[in-house]
C-alpha cells in the first residue's frame, strides 16, 4: 500500500506547481496591459472615439426605423410613411415620453459610451510620452472636441446628465448624480477651448476633428447657452457671434454653388461641409438613402424595400416660399423619379419625399457609402446672423451677419437682391427651410422656445404651438427626454 | 520532493511531452506495485494446479429461446477457476468431484446454479426479471443499480436509435429518462434538438449538461454515431454529478460506447429506408382566399380597387396571372412545391467478438437523410473500432477510435429574413413557380405585395453547407494492482474540424443580388486533450462494504477559427469554392480561444450488508477562466439510501414488494461555462472609417472582473424506488430542488460607466421538479408478452435573485419572483366596434382598429399596459411506451405528450396584422369589416391607411401548446432461429416504423415543439419553424 501512495503524492505535487497550467491566453487581444504603447495605439483609440457620432442611426435599428428619426418626428414637421409602433408615434404624434422608450436608451448609450472612450483616451494619453507632445495634444484635442460634442447631445436632450470626466476603474459605487446644466456646459465649454488651442489644422480633408470643426461647434454650443434654459443672454449671443466669425473669417470654409454639390462624394469633408460622420458602402453604411425612399415602396432603387422613415409634412413643404430654389425637383425633395434600370419610365410619388441625401451611386450599388453632415457651413453663417439679431435687439444690419444671411438665402432665390437688414424672425425661418431634416431644429426649437408656423408663415411661441402632425399642442414637459427607464432602475439617484 | 511538471512553454507539442513525463512518473512506481500483485496471482496459480482433476464436466449454456449463449461465466462455487463459453455457448470444465456445483453467470441474466454430472448438461439463463441487477456506469466507476443512491436515469443503446431519422445521440433521448427535457425543435434533419435536465438553471453561462463519452470528460456527443452507443446513463442529482464538479451543474450525460463480447463472433448489418413528408399544413390561403384578402385591403377605401380587379392598372405579368375578371390563372400550393417526399437511407455494418482475453468491435455507419424541405440534408459517416485487450494478468487496456464525417445543408438560416421556409409560409398561392417564359416568379410581381424571390427558388440558389470531421481517440490503461486496487491512466484527444461554407448567388433578390452574389467559407479548428488518472478500491469486510476512487485529470481546450468570404461574383459557376473569383472581399476573421482545467477529485461509497448505503464525493476544478483563490473550486455531495426490503420487519412484504429503497442526495456542483476570458478586460478592435477608406480603430469592450468564479448549483434529491411482483413492477420517483446561487450573471451597469456590464457572481434561480418512472410486465405468457413504460416530469422554476433586473427576452422577459420562459405583452381584447367608436377615439383608434387593454387605466396605450400572459415550459411531460409481442412480432408504441406549454406564435403575427402585403392564415377573412364587427383581427388595409398597431406578442399570438403526439410505431418480425440456423443467420428482423405519425394540438403553426431561438430561454417561439416530418420507414437487421 506504501508504494501506492507515491502516485497520489506524484499527482497531488504536480497540482500544486499547476497555476500556470491554468493561467489565461487571451490570443489576439488588446488589453489595458497591453495598450497606449504607441502613436499606432493612441490613433486607434482616437479612431474609435468617432464611431459614437453614428451611433444614433444605427442602434436597435429596425425596417426604416431608427432612434435618430426621433428629433425630427418630435418637431411635428415631420411624418412618417411607414406605419411604426408606440415608440415611434410618442413623438410623432407628441402623445407624451413614456420612459421605457427605446429611443431616450439609444441616446443615452450613445452619448456615454463614446464619452466613457473619450475618457479613456484623455487619461491615458494625458500621461503618455510615446509621442511627441504637439502629437499629444492633438490627439488629447479630437477627444475632447468629441466629448464635448457627446455631452452637447446629452444635455440638450435631458438637461441635468451625471458629468463623468474620469475613466471607470472599478464597478463599485458606479451610482451617480445629476449635475446642474451650467457645470455641463461649462465642462463642455472647456473641452472645446482646450481642443482649440491644440495645433488642428483649419480643415482636414480625410474627416478628422479640424479647428474649423471645434470653433463651429463651440458657436452652436454659445449659442444655445444664450438661449433655453440657461438664458445667458446677449454676452453669449455676442461669443456665438464672434466664434461664428472666426470660422468666417478664416477663410477655409464656403457654401457650395448648387444643392447636389453637398451630396457629391468630392466634396466631403470639405467647402460647406465642416464636419461629417464619416461612411463607406461596407462596413459603416449610412441608412439614411434607403430609409427615406417612398412607402410603399415603388421601384426606384434596387433596393427599396426598406423604405419609409420620413417625409416632409406637407403643410411644411408648402411653407417655402415661391421660387425657392431648396424645394426645386431633386435638390431638398422630389415628388418623382425614374424607374430603376429605366430612365424614360418616370415614377411620380405620392407626396413629396426628401431629396437631400439621395445617393446616386447608391442606388444602383444598393449601398450606401455617403457621408452625412454633422456641421454645415450654411449652419454657422445662419448662427452668426441670428447671433448678431439678438444682440442688436431682434434686427441687424451689421455687415457680417448681413453677408453671412444673403449667402444662404441667395443661394435659395438666386435672383433675389441681397437684404439690408435682417430680423431674428428671418434667420430663424430661413434655419428652418435650410437645415430641415437634418437633426437640427428640434435643438433651435428647444434653444429658442420658437416654433415656426407654417400655415401663418411666422414665427411663433413654441408653448402652445400645435405642430402640423402633432396631436397637441408642445407643452414645457415636452422640450426635455426623461432619463430612461432602464438606467433610473440601474441608478435611482438619476430618479432625483 | 516538488517538481515543475508545467514549465509553460506556448503550444501544444511541447505541452503534451509534458504529459508523457508525468505518465511515466505514475507507470513507473506503479509498475512495482504491480510487480507485487503479480507475485500473488503467480500464488494462485500454483493453488489451482494442486487440485487433482478428477471429472470433466461438459455442456451448452442456452438463453431464453434456447440459443446458445457465448460467454457465459461457468465455474465452481465457493472456489477460484472457472470458464467461459465458446461461440456455440459449450464449455468444458475440470471439477474435483461430482458433488462440485457449477455456478453460471452472464450479464443481464439471472446466475443458475447446476450440480456437477457426468453426462452433458443443459443450462438455460434467464434474463434478469429485475433490472436491480443491473450495473450502471457512476462517474469513475460502475455500481450495481441496487446500490444506487443517486439519481441516474439509464437508456439503452438500442431504445436510443429506435427511431429511424435519430441521428444524434440528443434526439435519441427524446422522452427516454423522466426529468430530462429534450425539445425536438425543429423538423429538419438533425432535429435541432435542446436538453435541459431538471430546467433552466442559468441565465448567462451555458445550460447544456456535460458528456462524458467513455471516461472522456468534455466530449463532443455529436461526434459519435447513436449506433455505437451501448448505454447512456443520465445523472441528475448533486450525488451523482458533483465527481464532475464545475461542469455538472446541468447534469451529465455519461455515454458508453459498444464493445465485443469474450469468444464470440457476430457480424450485424443493419439497414433502413424512409420517407417523410409533411405532417400537417397550416391553413394559409388559397389563390383565391388571398385575391379576397388585397380586394379587401383596399376596399378600406371605399372605391379602391386590388390591382387585379383595376382595369387601369397594367402591371407587367397581369395577364399571365388572371383572367380578364380577376380571378386567378395559377393556383400554387407553396407547402407542397417547398417540399419533397424525403427518402432517406442509413446502413451499419458491425463486426465483434474476441476471445479468452480479447474483444473486439468494429463499425462501420452511413447515413443519408433527407429534409422535406426541397435540398435540405444531412449525411453522416462514422467508422469506429473498439479493442479490449488483457494484456498482462495485471493489465487491462482499451483503446478505441470514432472517426466521422457530418455535413448538412440549412435551409432555415437568416431565421428573420427572407429566407425559403419562411417564404413557404408566405408566397402568394396565386403565383406560379415558374412562368411559361421560365422565369421564377417574385412576390412583387403582384403590385404592393412584399417583394421577394419564391422558395423554390431560394431552396435552389442559397446554400448553407455545414458540416464537420471529427476524431475521438481514448486509450484506458487499467492496472490491477491487486485483487482490490486498480489504477486506471486515460488519454484522450478530440480533433474537430468544422466549417460553414454559404453561397447565395447574384440574382437572387433580397439576399445577395445587391451584392452581386456572396460566398463565404468559415473554418474551426479544435483540439481538446485531457488525462484521467485515477485510483479505485473495492473491498467487502464482512458486512461492510467499501468503494472509493480518487483522481486527478488535466484538460486543455484549444479551438482556432478563420473566416473568409468574397462578394460581387460575374457567375455563379464558381459557387463557394474559388473566392479569388469575387470582385469584393469580406473582412476577414480569426480568433484562437484556449482553456484548461485541473482537477482533483475523489468518492466514497460505504454500504453495510446492502443495506444501509452512504457516498460522498467531492472535487476541486482549476480552472484557467478564473484568477488568484477563485482559481479552484471546491465540490462536495453527499448521498445515502436505505433498502428497507431488506429489513427482517419488511419480510412479510417481500413476496409482493421486492425491493423498496429510500434514497436522498444533496451536494454542491458548478457551472463554469461562462464566455471566454471574463475575467481581463478587453477592447475591441474595429473600424472607423475616414476619407471612405476603413482606418483601424479600438474601442473598450468589456469590463473584467477577476473576483468571478463558478456558479453553484445546490441541489437535493429525495427518491425511492419499489420493484413489485418480482420485477413486474418497477416504480421509482424523485423531488427535487435545485437552487442555482452566484450565477455567472452580466449585472448591468449605468451607461455612464461606459460599459453595459460586467459578469459577477450574483443572484440566483430555483428549479423544483418531481420525476416519475413505471416501468410494468402487463402481460407474460410464452407467447404473448405486453410490457410498457411510463415517465413523467414536472418543473417549476422561479427567479428568485437578479439584482432587481429584467431581462427581456422574445416575447417575454425575466425578473425576480417570476418563473423563467415567462411571456409577456398587450393583452387584445379584439377589435373596436362602430358602437364602441367614441371610447376608440380617446385611444385615437376607429372601429376596426385592434382594440387592447389599458391594463394600467391611464388612458393610452402605453408599455405599461404589457402583463405575463403565460410560460412556455411545459407544466408537465409524460412519455408511454408500449411494447406488445406474440410469437415473433412486436409491435411497439410510443406517446409523448406535454400539458400547458404556451407558444409565442410570432409566423401568424408577421402574417395576419390588418396590413399584410404576403400571403396569410385563412383566419384573416374573419378579419372585421362593417357587417362583421366582432372579431380577433384589424380591419384589412393598405400600409399606408390610418395608423393600426399589431403588437408582437400581444395574447392573441400566444397559442396553447399542449399535444399529445403518437410519436413513434414499430412493427417487427423476428424470423425463427430454426429457419435461419439453415441459412447460418443467428438473427433476421424486419420491421415498419411511422414516426411522428399522429399529433393531437390546438396550435395553428406546424409543430408545438418548436423555437427558433435559443432553447434556454426562448423555449417556443415560433419564427417560420422547419416543419416536422411523418417519416415511414422499413428496415432490416441480419446477424451472422
Amino acid at each position: 500500500m506504501k508504494k501506492i501512495l507515491i502516485p497520489v503524492l506524484i499527482l497531488l505535487i504536480a497540482g500544486t506547481s499547476c497555476k500556470k497550467f491554468l493561467e489565461e491566453k487571451p490570443n489576439g487581444l488588446l488589453t489595458p496591459d497591453n495598450y497606449y504603447n504607441s502613436a499606432d495605439q493612441i490613433r486607434a483609440a482616437v479612431n474609435g472615439a468617432y464611431l459614437g457620432l453614428n451611433s444614433p442611426f444605427a442602434t436597435g435599428i429596425g425596417v426604416a426605423v431608427s432612434s435618430v428619426f426621433s428629433l425630427e418626428y418630435i418637431t411635428g414637421y415631420t411624418q412618417r410613411p411607414r406605419p411604426s409602433g408606440y415608440e415611434d408615434n410618442q413623438f410623432i404624434q407628441l402623445t407624451g415620453l413614456d420612459q421605457a422608450n427605446g429611443t431616450l436608451q439609444t441616446f443615452w448609450t450613445s452619448s456615454y459610451y463614446p464619452i466613457e472612450n473619450c475618457n479613456s483616451i484623455i487619461a491615458n494619453v494625458s500621461k503618455s510620452e510615446v509621442v511627441a507632445p504637439a502629437v499629444r495634444d492633438n490627439f488629447l484635442a479630437e477627444a475632447y472636441f468629441l466629448r464635448a460634442y457627446y455631452y452637447f447631445q446629452l444635455v440638450r436632450l435631458y438637461g441635468r446628465v451625471p458629468l463623468k470626466t474620469t475613466p471607470t476603474t472599478n464597478l463599485e459605487n458606479t451610482q451617480l448624480e445629476r449635475a446642474p446644466i451650467e457645470d455641463i456646459y461649462n465642462q463642455i465649454v472647456s473641452d472645446l477651448t482646450t481642443a482649440e488651442k491644440a495645433g488642428l489644422p483649419w480643415a482636414d480633408k480625410t474627416g478628422h476633428v479640424s479647428l474649423g470643426a471645434i470653433k463651429s461647434l463651440l458657436a452652436k454650443v454659445y449659442i444655445t447657452m444664450a438661449g433655453y434654459p440657461l438664458n445667458k443672454g446677449n454676452e453669449y449671443y455676442q461669443k456665438a457671434y464672434d466664434k461664428a466669425k472666426e470660422v468666417i473669417d478664416g477663410g477655409q470654409f464656403s457654401l457650395f454653388t448648387n444643392y447636389a454639390d453637398l451630396r457629391n462624394p468630392s466634396n466631403y469633408n470639405s467647402g460647406e461641409h465642416i464636419f461629417m460622420i464619416q461612411h463607406d458602402e461596407n462596413t459603416i453604411p449610412n441608412i439614411m438613402h434607403f430609409t427615406l425612399m417612398p412607402y410603399p415602396e415603388l421601384p426606384i432603387s434596387i433596393q427599396p424595400s426598406y423604405s419609409g422613415a420620413m417625409a416632409p409634412a406637407q403643410a411644411f413643404y408648402d411653407s417655402y416660399q415661391t421660387g425657392d430654389q431648396r424645394v426645386k425637383e431633386q435638390n431638398f425633395y422630389f415628388t418623382e423619379h425614374a424607374k430603376y434600370g429605366d430612365a424614360s419610365t418616370i415614377i411620380k410619388l405620392p407626396m413629396p419625399y426628401i431629396y437631400k441625401y439621395w445617393n446616386d451611386q447608391a442606388e444602383i450599388s444598393g449601398r450606401d457609402g455617403s457621408n452625412f453632415p454633422l456641421i454645415r457651413y450654411a449652419d454657422i453663417l445662419l448662427l452668426c446672423a441670428e447671433a448678431k439679431a439678438n444682440v442688436d435687439g431682434g434686427i441687424t444690419a451689421d455687415a457680417t451677419a448681413l453677408s453671412a444671411y444673403n449667402k444662404v438665402h441667395q443661394r435659395a432665390f438666386p435672383s433675389a437682391a441681397a437684404e439690408t437688414s435682417i430680423t431674428l424672425d428671418n434667420v430663424l425661418k430661413e434655419r428652418y427651410w435650410e437645415l430641415a431634416y437634418e437633426f437640427q431644429t428640434w435643438f433651435d426649437m428647444q434653444r429658442t422656445r420658437k416654433a415656426f408656423d407654417v400655415a401663418n408663415n411666422k414665427i411663433v411661441d413654441l408653448i402652445g404651438y400645435k405642430a402640423p402632425l402633432h396631436n397637441r399642442e408642445f407643452r414645457e414637459a415636452d422640450l426635455l427626454w426623461p432619463i430612461p427607464l432602464a438606467e433610473v432602475q440601474k441608478d435611482p439617484n438619476l430618479g432625483k | 520532493m516538488k517538481f515543475k511538471l508545467y514549465s509553460r512553454p506556448y503550444g501544444l507539442i511541447s505541452r503534451g511531452k509534458h504529459y508523457c513525463g508525468g505518465l511515466l512518473i505514475c507507470l513507473a512506481v506503479s509498475t512495482n506495485a504491480i510487480a507485487g500483485a503479480s507475485v500473488s496471482a503467480a500464488n494462485e496459480t500454483s493453488v489451482k494446479n494442486s487440485y487433482r482433476a478428477a471429472v470433466t464436466v461438459k455442456g451448452t449454456v442456452v438463453d431464453e429461446q434456447g440459443l446458445p449463449l457465448p460467454g457465459a461465466t461457468v465455474r465452481i462455487k465457493d472456489q477460484t477457476g472457472g470458464t467461459v463459453t465458446d461461440v456455440n455457448g459449450r464449455f468444458t470444465l475440470d471439477v474435483p468431484d461430482l458433488n462440485a456445483t457449477l455456478l453460471i453467470t452472464f450479464t443481464g441474466y439471472d446466475p443458475k446454479e447446476v450440480k456437477a454430472s457426468d453426462t452433458e448438461i443443459k443450462v438455460q439463463l434467464l434474463p434478469n426479471s429485475k433490472s436491480l441487477s443491473e450495473v450502471v456506469v457512476v462517474g469513475y466507476g460502475t455500481s450495481k443499480k441496487a446500490n444506487l443512491i443517486t439519481s441516474i436515469s439509464s437508456v439503452k443503446g438500442d431504445a436510443l436509435a429506435e427511431r429511424p431519422t435519430t441521428i444524434n445521440i440528443t434526439q435519441g433521448l427524446a422522452g427516454k429518462a423522466a426529468g430530462v427535457n429534450v425539445m425536438t425543435n425543429s423538423g429538419k434533419p438533425g432535429g435541432n434538438p435542446a436538453i435541459k435536465i431538471r430546467g433552466t438553471g442559468s441565465i448567462n453561462s451555458s445550460n447544456n449538461p456535460l458528456y462524458v463519452i467513455d471516461g472522456v470528460v468534455g466530449a463532443d456527443p455529436n461526434a459519435i454515431d447513436p449506433n455505437i452507443v451501448a448505454s447512456v446513463d443520465i445523472y441528475k442529482d448533486a450525488g451523482a454529478t458533483a465527481i464532475y464538479g464545475s461542469r455538472g451543474a446541468n447534469g451529465v450525460v455519461v455515454i458508453t460506447t459498444k464493445t465485443g463480447k469474450k469468444n464470440t463472433s457476430d457480424i450485424a448489418f443493419s439497414n433502413t429506408i424512409s420517407f417523410g413528408s409533411l405532417q400537417r399544413k397550416v391553413p394559409l390561403l388559397d389563390a383565391e382566399g388571398a385575391l379576397e384578402m388585397f380586394k379587401r385591403e383596399y376596399e378600406y377605401v371605399p372605391g379602391r380597387l386590388a390591382p387585379h380587379l383595376d382595369p387601369t392598372n397594367n402591371f407587367a405579368r397581369k395577364d399571365e396571372l388572371f383572367n380578364p375578371d380577376g380571378t386567378p390563372k395559377y393556383h400554387t400550393d407553396w407547402q407542397d412545391e417547398a417540399t419533397q417526399l424525403a427518402v432517406s437511407h442509413q446502413h451499419s455494418l458491425t463486426f465483434s467478438g474476441g476471445k479468452d482475453d480479447f474483444t473486439i468491435l468494429a463499425n462501420f455507419s452511413y447515413k443519408n437523410n433527407e429534409g422535406i424541405m426541397l435540398n435540405s440534408y444531412a449525411k453522416q459517416l462514422n467508422g469506429y473500432i473498439n479493442i479490449g485487450w488483457d494484456v498482462k494478468p495485471w493489465l487491462n487496456i482499451k483503446a478505441s477510435l470514432n472517426a466521422g464525417g457530418y455535413q448538412s445543408n440549412n435551409v432555415d438560416i437568416n431565421t428573420l429574413g427572407l429566407n425559403a421556409v419562411r417564404e413557404m409560409y408566405e408566397f402568394l398561392p396565386f403565383l406560379p413557380v415558374k412562368y411559361a417564359d421560365g422565369t421564377y416568379s417574385r412576390k412583387g410581381d403582384y403590385p404592393g405585395a412584399e417583394d421577394s424571390e419564391n422558395p423554390v427558388k431560394l431552396l435552389n440558389s442559397v446554400k448553407d453547407v455545414t458540416g464537420r470531421m471529427t476524431t475521438l481517440g481514448n486509450f484506458v490503461g487499467t492496472f490491477h494492482l491487486s485483487k482490490n486496487l486498480n489504477f486506471v491512466t486515460s488519454f484522450s484527444g478530440q480533433l474537430g474540424s468544422n466549417y460553414e461554407n454559404y453561397f447565395s448567388g447574384n440574382d437572387v433578390f433580397g439576399v445577395s443580388q445587391q451584392q452581386g452574389g456572396v460566398a463565404q467559407r468559415t473554418n474551426i479548428l479544435s483540439s481538446v486533450w485531457s488525462n484521467e488518472d485515477y485510483f479505485s478500491y473495492d473491498n467487502t469486510f464482512g458486512k461492510h462494504h467499501l468503494n472509493a476512487v480518487i483522481g486527478a485529470s488535466w484538460y486543455d481546450y484549444v479551438t482556432s477559427m478563420t473566416r473568409a468570404g468574397a462578394e460581387n461574383f460575374f457567375d455563379n459557376t464558381f459557387g463557394y469554392y474559388n473566392l479569388g473569383a469575387g470582385s469584393v472581399i469580406q473582412t476577414p476573421g480569426s480568433s484562437q480561444i484556449e482553456n484548461q482545467l485541473n482537477s482533483f477529485y475523489t468518492r466514497v461509497n460505504y454500504d453495510f450488508d446492502g443495506k444501509y448505503l452512504f457516498g460522498a464525493s467531492f472535487r476541486a476544478d482549476g480552472s484557467s477562466k478564473f484568477r488568484g483563490g477563485n482559481l479552484y473550486g471546491y465540490f462536495p455531495a453527499f448521498n445515502a439510501g436505505w433498502r428497507v426490503s431488506k429489513e427482517k420487519f419488511f419480510e412479510p412484504l417481500l413476496p409482493v414488494i421486492n425491493e423498496f429503497k429510500l434514497r436522498g442526495s444533496f451536494g454542491l456542483v458548478g457551472n463554469q461555462e461562462v464566455g471566454n476570458y471574463p475575467t481581463i478586460s478587453l477592447y475591441n478592435s474595429t473600424q472607423s472609417i475616414f476619407n471612405q477608406q476603413k482606418t483601424s480603430a479600438v474601442t473598450l469592450a468589456s469590463f473584467g472582473n477577476p473576483d468571478l468564479k463558478w456558479e453553484r448549483a445546490q441541489q437535493l434529491d429525495l427518491g425511492f424506488d419499489m420493484s413489485f411482483f418480482n420485477g413486474r413492477i418497477e416504480l421509482g420517483a424523485d423531488y427535487y430542488n435545485k437552487v442555482t446561487k452566484d450565477l455567472i450573471y452580466f449585472v448591468q451597469q449605468p451607461a455612464t460607466t461606459g460599459y453595459s456590464g460586467a459578469y459577477k457572481n450574483l443572484g440566483s434561480i430555483r428549479n423544483r421538479g418531481l420525476e416519475i418512472t413505471l416501468n410494468t410486465q402487463n402481460i407474460v405468457t410464452s407467447d404473448f408478452k405486453w410490457s410498457s413504460g411510463f415517465n413523467f416530469s414536472m418543473n417549476r422554476s422561479k427567479v428568485l435573485d437578479i439584482n432587481h433586473d429584467i431581462i427581456y427576452t422574445w416575447g417575454g422577459r425575466i425578473m425576480e419572483g417570476g418563473p423563467l420562459n415567462e411571456y409577456f405583452g398587450y393583452v387584445r381584447q379584439g377589435v373596436w366596434t362602430q358602437a364602441q367608436a367614441a371610447e376608440a377615439a380617446k385611444f385615437d383608434r376607429k372601429p376596426g382598429d385592434i382594440r387592447y387593454a389599458d391594463l394600467n387605466n391611464n388612458g393610452v396605450k402605453d408599455a405599461g399596459d404589457r402583463t405575463d400572459l403565460g410560460n412556455a415550459m411545459p407544466k408537465w411531460e409524460a412519455n408511454f411506451t408500449n411494447t406488445i409481442t406474440y410469437k415473433n412480432l412486436s409491435l411497439y408504441l410510443d406517446l409523448q405528450g406535454m400539458y400547458g406549454n404556451k407558444l409565442l406564435n410570432l409566423t401568424r403575427f408577421i402574417m395576419t396584422g390588418p396590413t399584410i402585403n404576403v400571403n396569410s392564415y385563412q383566419e384573416v377573412l374573419g378579419a372585421y369589416t362593417p357587417t362583421n364587427q366582432n372579431s380577433q383581427n384589424g380591419q384589412l388595409r393598405l400600409p399606408n391607411d390610418s395608423f393600426s398597431d399589431n403588437e408582437v406578442g400581444d395574447s392573441h399570438y400566444i397559442e396553447d401548446g399542449s399535444f399529445l403526439r403518437v410519436r413513434n410505431i414499430a412493427l417487427t418480425y423476428r424470423f425463427k432461429k430454426s429457419m435461419l440456423e439453415k441459412i447460418k443467420l443467428t438473427n433476421l428482423s424486419v420491421g415498419v416504423n411511422v414516426e411522428n405519425a399522429f399529433l393531437f394540438t390546438k396550435y395553428k403553426g406546424y409543430d408545438p415543439e418548436t423555437t427558433s431561438f435559443d432553447a434556454s430561454l426562448n423555449q417556443g417561439v415560433d419564427v417560420y419553424q422547419y416543419p416536422k416530418p411523418r417519416t415511414i420507414s422499413l428496415n432490416l437487421t441480419a446477424n451472422f
